[in-house]
């Protein structure tokens, strides 16, 4: 039951003792909750500031780069023109850096 | 004299439901250092789920009204709602006024009335601590 490698050894117990100590922190985090909680009503929706909650509503992974984007507005609208979505576009980049970068590397 | 403490600390949430901001300002003043309600444990929290207090200001305007419902649907129990000066305790000087549906007490239930145009924070924390007793006595089971 205790597979021994030159880096430590592994052993389904220990990994066993992990899974039953962290199911029962999650109980006594469960456990300790409101029991006055009402499900199925607005105490299950997320609070919007009183504004109803759209269905599947949720924060897009953009919006927690809004102040950025907005702060470099006119870079990011220069950069986002090079985006293509074409694989070759961004190949020829990649060709084009490349070359720059070895002519750098040349002459210095 | 007997000294008793709250049982825990009691955490308030503010809904200005159309209020012209000297309820408001006031609540604020009992936050700052010459009363400083945090040392009681009372301090204010940014949404109504962790709240066990509703600190309503204003009269409440028409578009407010759903708002101040959902939010109190969305205050765990046992909570205490708390109307803090004279727009939202009888709509005050905004009384039949075309666009306010309030006061408070149509909207949702309330527990204690705050009057006044604005009240001194004395008052304020004078109102959120008979709400904590309503708190306690809920909690305890007893006829509130």
């Amino acid at each position: 039951m205790r597979l021994v490698t030159g880096q430590g050894f592994w052993s389904p117990l220990v990994w066993l003792a992990l899974a039953a100590g962290v199911a029962l922190l999650a109980w006594a985090f469960w456990f300790r909750g409101r029991r006055t909680y009402k499900a199925g009503t607005d105490q299950d929706m997320p609070f919007l500031s009183g504004e109803q909650v759209p269905e599947g509503a949720h924060v897009g992974g953009q919006h927690l780069y809004w102040g950025f984007v907005e702060g470099l507005r006119p870079f990011v609208d220069r950069v986002q023109a090079f985006h293509t979505g074409f694989l070759g576009d961004y190949m020829t980049w990649l060709v084009v850096l490349l070359a720059v970068a070895l002519l750098v590397v040349m002459l210095t | 004299m007997k000294l008793t403490a709250f049982k825990r600390a009691l955490w308030v949430f503010h809904v200005p439901t159309g209020s012209c901001n000297g309820c408001d300002i006031e609540i604020v003043a009992a936050l700052t250092p010459r009363y400083d309600v945090e040392r009681f444990g009372i301090k204010l929290v940014g949404s109504p789920r962790h709240a066990d207090v509703l600190l309503v200001t204003g009269a409440v305007t028409r578009p407010m009204a759903e708002r101040l419902r959902r939010i109190y649907e969305q205050t765990p129990d046992p909570k205490a709602v708390v109307v803090v000066g004279g727009c939202g305790t009888t709509s005050g000087v905004f009384y039949e006024s075309y666009n306010i549906v309030g006061p408070v007490d149509e909207i949702i239930p309330v527990d204690v009335y705050v009057p006044g145009c604005p009240p001194r924070p004395e008052a304020i924390i004078d109102g959120v601590v008979k709400a904590v007793a309503k708190l306690e006595r809920l909690e305890a089971g007893e006829a509130v």
